[in-house]
């Protein structure tokens, strides 16, 4: 509430709110007609305030912000309500007058790093444009002010740094930097959408203590976009839950964490894992090892230098773990920690460079032809994008029934039943399998994916970060749903996640991975709270804990 | 081809708290054909296809609707555009117009089956090197980079010399300088869909990789195909008539549109010779060009704005 105010240039309403949007109606033409994305929303940022818009997939969190910056999407368009910004109307802004409010009052962060630098020109010269196209400064003061940017957004080496092309920045460092181009200005809101969603949770905490520093020194509000509420309640004064266009409940952490009135904040905080979740699954029974892995070892070769010579690169070193039979082994890790690589090699979807790998005491390393086929049907995975999983040209019932296809199950009669019969175990209607994959929800279509794994009644699941791109009350479902599976069916599961927390919800055991290695293994419960490596001790530090910090 | 026609109303709110989101991008595979269908009214497409689809008459009724015959002197030699001779009389006193609606059948379904060859034999080669990787990839893949290495007139022309002249020759030329470019495109395609959850999913139950490559990647490479074969149609009308044209095509009495300006550069002040024959041409190209730039933006998702 301090620097804001210093500028002297937003001194607006007479509540003293730095954005009001009230009543806001959003709607995007498409092929099936109007469909209204945001309907009647209204919050209220004030200066310095950090103000949260939480809600699943789909719920009109983006486009309500996209809104007030007014970069909607072409079809989309404001068909009721008002956006008040430092007191002055900005759905009534030309083009070129929102220019001028773009990026020197309202920053933007974006979500997604990757895609939003521009990968052929250098980072410092893309903040330095930020400031150049607002005419704040030119040339070497340009230059100047970057490099001070960078340094302040937590970048060691500034001025080297200054002059180096996105890619050889990590996703976490490519964040800073768009942070460091959305405050560029001081602005005075910092609209962050979803900023931390694509990096890894030890480096969002790190990012994410940065860019509460910066705001508070300069004063600025931020309005963040997250679909994780353990992330809002963490970082933000006030929250607004949103659910199908519709705010459905606002009011500050405290008020809506601990007396939610609406049902819907109240199933998300149920089914939000953290790691006070009580866990769904009992102690494991001591169990024969269906699957053995022993000094498991990956090497790829991996062209480096300017002429490319063949260096090798370890993804997986030394790794080595049982699965008891009916339980569930989990892995835990960063990207890049060679967990999925793990979990395609158990699967034999990748060779093996050294180690052994043993199903139910024999091994099958080196298994080809026959063998192999038969192999298939014992180890069956459920990988994570929902939306890749299915091919879009086949029918459900096509899609389950191709396993029993492939290995000649039954007569076409019996797979038809089987079929139904999958589909019922993952409770999805029978009447499903003539639906085509983009007629479903994602939580439809991971239900599918799972029911094509049990087609050959496998007796190990391979589940490849299975829960990680659904929404937390879809997510709670499914782990509901392998957990009973697993009861019933008495399914082994090798669940490879990046989320501790879900990690201690589902499994008996635990792995934790950095760089290819194993560094600790225990229960949930020994591993969670007595952590004896540093890094795990970090992984679990790192996680929101949905306590507000002090204003 | 990339149709898979929808059954029953789109689940937004299926019965396990599906989430309806409208407002995302929609990937056009996963449209049911209705709805696509209002996708393409586009003034590029429809004009494109309109005028495509009046030459399709052309061929079907070249013999009905000629007013002339196209091989026999039907008046004056070289007579100026008339009433009569819609387009004029070429230097033997065949009626240009007849000729040149008699030629439509010639040079559009020539282009058109050595576009549809090529793209079979390079979705093949592609399809192959993408799929299996290893010196099998490398060794399709220079033989494709050695051939787009010559500009595709000269080899055309080298390939068409030592056929000899004749239509047939200077298809099969076509074809022997165009699978290239579909080679590249489907490995591309391959290379990026063979890696995607449903392929994994797929090798997972075992399923032979042949099987794998037919029916679950390449179905998904049709769509960039056959965008890129309708954008190349022109280029490839064109070639048929250079050819032609240099005398490695069509022979003199045929009325192949690229042999009938050959005729008419003797006759520089008799302009309609060579006219009529490139008017027509320049309709069918700019139409096919119309229509694959608009099935383009349509369809690829690259192209597409959010």
């Amino acid at each position: 509430m301090t620097a804001a105010t210093d500028d002297g240039t937003g001194t607006g309403t007479g509540t003293g709110a730095l954005l009001e949007v009230r009543d806001l109606s959003v709607a995007f033409r498409t092929d099936r007609g109007d469909v209204e994305a945001v309907s009647g929303a209204s919050l209220t940022v004030h200066p310095g305030q950090t103000v949260a818009v939480v809600g699943e997939s789909g719920s009109g969190k983006s486009t309500l912000t996209a809104a007030v910056n007014r970069l909607l999407a072409p079809n989309g368009r404001v068909t009721a309500g008002t956006v008040t910004f430092a007191g002055q109307d900005l759905l009534a802004r030309s083009e070129r007058q929102m220019n001028a409010v773009r990026g020197k009052q309202i920053g933007l962060v974006p979500q997604d790093p990757m895609s939003n630098l521009n990968p052929l020109r250098s980072v410092g010269s893309q903040i330095a444009e930020v400031l150049t196209v607002h005419k704040e400064a030119r040339g070497r003061e340009a230059k100047r002010r970057a490099v001070e940017l960078l340094e302040r957004v937590g970048i060691t080496d500034a001025a080297r740094r200054y002059g180096q092309y996105p890619h050889e920045f990590s996703g976490g460092m490519r964040q800073r930097v768009l942070i460091a181009m959305g405050l560029a200005l001081r602005p005075q809101l910092l609209i962050a959408d979803e900023p931390t969603s694509a990096l890894d949770v030890t480096v969002q905490k790190r990012v994410l203590d940065q860019l509460d520093e910066l705001t508070a020194t300069m004063g600025t509000a931020v309005l963040l976009v997250t679909h994780d509420l353990a992330l809002a309640a963490e970082r933000a004064d006030h929250v607004v839950v949103m659910r199908r266009g519709q705010v459905v409940e606002q009011g500050s952490v405290h008020d809506v964490l601990t007396a939610p009135t609406a049902d819907y904040t109240r199933l998300l905080i149920a089914a939000a894992p953290s790691l006070a979740t009580e866990s769904l699954v009992g102690p494991a029974a001591a169990a024969d090892p269906v699957v053995e892995v022993r000094g498991l070892r990956k090497e790829y070769s991996v062209r480096s230098g300017t002429l490319g010579r063949r260096t090798p690169f370890t993804a997986v070193d030394d790794v080595s773990f049982t699965i008891p039979r009916g339980t569930t082994v989990g892995i835990v890790g960063e990207s890049g920690s060679g967990k999925s690589t793990v979990a395609k090699m158990v699967l034999k979807l990748e060779d093996t460079t050294a180690g052994d790998l043993l199903f139910e005491g024999k091994p099958v390393t080196g298994i080809s032809g026959a063998e192999l086929f038969a192999f298939r049907r014992r180890v069956q995975p459920v990988f994570q994008n929902p939306y890749a999983a299915l091919d879009s040209r086949y029918t459900v019932g096509d899609t389950v029934r191709e396993p029993l296809d492939v290995h000649g199950v039954g007569t076409p009669a019996e797979r038809r039943a089987r079929v139904a019969e999958l589909l019922s175990q993952v409770a999805l209607d029978p009447e499903i399998a003539r639906r085509y994959p983009h007629e479903l929800s994602g939580g439809q279509r991971q239900r599918v994916a799972i029911a094509r794994a049990l087609a050959l009644e496998p007796d190990v699941v391979v589940l490849d970060e299975a829960v990680s791109a659904l929404d937390v009350l879809v997510q709670a479902q499914i782990l509901e749903l392998l957990v009973s599976l697993q009861q019933r069916l008495g399914l082994s599961y090798l669940f490879i996640s990046h989320d501790l927390a879900v990690v201690a919800m589902i499994c008996h055991v635990v792995h934790v991975m950095k760089a290819g290695a194993v560094l600790e293994s225990g229960s949930p419960a020994q591993l969670f709270a007595q952590p004896q490596h540093p890094y795990t001790q970090a992984l679990l530090a790192a996680i929101p804990v949905g306590e507000a910090t002090p204003a | 081809m990339t149709i898979t026609a929808g059954t029953g109303a789109p689940a937004d709110a299926g019965p396990f708290g599906g989430t309806g989101r409208p407002q995302a991008p929609v990937d056009d595979e996963k449209l049911p054909l209705r709805l696509r269908a209002r996708r393409f009214a586009r003034p590029q497409i429809v004009i494109g296809a309109g005028v495509v689809l009046l030459w399709l008459l052309v061929i079907a009724f070249a013999g009905v609707i000629s007013p002339h015959d196209p091989f026999a002197a039907s008046g004056g030699r070289l007579l100026p555009p008339s009433g009569e001779h819609l387009l004029g009389t070429d230097s033997l006193g065949r009626d240009v117009f007849s000729r040149v609606l008699h030629g439509a059948r010639l040079s559009l379904p020539i282009a058109v089956l050595a576009i549809t060859l090529s793209v079979l034999v390079g979705s093949l080669v592609g399809a192959v090197a993408g799929f299996f990787g290893g010196w099998v990839d490398a060794v399709l893949m220079r033989a494709a980079d050695i051939t787009m290495a010559f500009p595709s007139i000269l080899l055309a022309m080298a390939v068409a010399a030592a056929l000899g002249p004749g239509l047939s020759n200077a298809f099969l030329a076509i074809v022997a300088v165009w699978w290239p470019i579909y080679a590249r495109l489907v490995r591309g395609q391959i290379l990026s869909i063979k890696e995607r959850e449903h392929v994994l999913a797929a090798r997972a139950i075992g399923m032979r990789r042949t099987a794998i490559l037919r029916r679950h990647v390449l179905p998904h490479s049709l769509t960039p195909v056959s965008v890129n074969a309708t954008m190349d149609l022109g280029s490839v009308i064109i070639l048929v008539a250079s050819l032609s044209f240099l005398g490695l095509g069509a022979v003199p009495p045929s009325p192949e549109w690229g042999a009938m300006i050959t005729d008419g550069a003797g006759n520089f002040y008799q302009w309609w010779i060579a006219a009529g024959p490139g008017i027509a041409m320049v309709s069918v190209v700019l139409a096919v060009n119309f229509l694959g730039d608009g099935l383009r933006d349509v369809l690829d998702v690259k192209n597409r704005g959010r």
